[in-house]
């Protein structure tokens, strides 16, 4: 599980172990290049207009192809933890859910 | 006579901010979260005895109290309500459509970028590495 944002490494780290958060892998994104390159960039909807990712979710399989989206219309209502799994699981059982 | 103190007013006031301000504290439940529904019955409930309590303000004002503190409560009622319903409506659906983010059966584009640790990740490199695996792909705001 990978987590992309615009926060320095230091400000994931933090976040990680405060939260508990041992199965994710924070990456820091801090120009929003990678962001820009999946078009999830959100302008100006930081703090003080700042450029951060919209929240998204995408499943890849093992051969790098998006398997599952999910490109919320509200900062507010998200992918839920099941609709995630349902969507590894659905590649089928030789794909393990892994991390 | 004395008049009494008119309590459906500040119950009702009482029970709309708390009902209100509670949203975020119940971010951990995904149906409270996806729609406000403790805020918005809270609203109702609240509103309601509010109007209870202002109307008899004005009716009975030999029996009670609250006219001015009620109509003040009021205003301050309907402001807060009006924020929340923008914020969490309106405010919070302004997201880019992102059309060209990558679609079902595309390939993801591929990056490298440094973990918590500093570290670089590759997305291909990990998808190679040890038992087919997916990846999930968390986009988030951050500032937390």
């Amino acid at each position: 599980m990978l987590a992309v944002s615009v926060d320095p490494p230091e400000a994931s780290k933090k976040l990680k172990s405060e939260k508990g958060y041992s199965g994710i892998t924070f990456l820091s994104d801090p120009k929003a290049e990678v962001i820009r390159r999946y078009d999830v960039l959100h302008p100006g909807g930081g703090p003080g207009e700042a450029e951060i990712a919209r929240p998204a979710e995408f499943v890849i399989d093992p051969a790098g192809v998006v398997r599952w989206v999910n490109l919320t219309e509200s900062i507010l209502v998200r992918a839920r933890p099941e609709q995630v799994l349902a969507a590894v699981d659905a590649m089928g059982p030789a794909v393990a859910r892994g991390r | 006579m004395k008049r009494s103190w008119n309590a459906p007013i500040w119950i009702g006031f009482a029970v709309l901010v708390a009902g209100l301000f509670s949203y975020p504290f119940l971010f951990r439940y995904p149906i409270l979260r996806d729609f406000p529904w403790v805020s918005v019955a809270s609203v109702v409930v609240g509103g309601a005895l509010l109007a209870i309590g202002l109307s008899r303000a004005f009716r009975e004002r030999a029996r009670y109290r609250g006219r001015i503190g009620g109509t003040v409560a009021a205003f301050l009622a309907v402001g807060l309500t009006g924020f929340f319903v923008y914020a969490t409506f309106v405010g919070a659906r302004k997201v880019p459509a992102s059309k060209g983010a990558p679609q079902v059966g595309s390939r993801a584009p591929d990056f490298t970028l440094p973990d918590q640790d500093g570290n670089p990740v590759t997305l291909s490199k990990m998808l190679a590495q040890s038992k087919p695996a997916a990846a999930v792909l968390v986009f988030y705001r951050g500032f937390w």
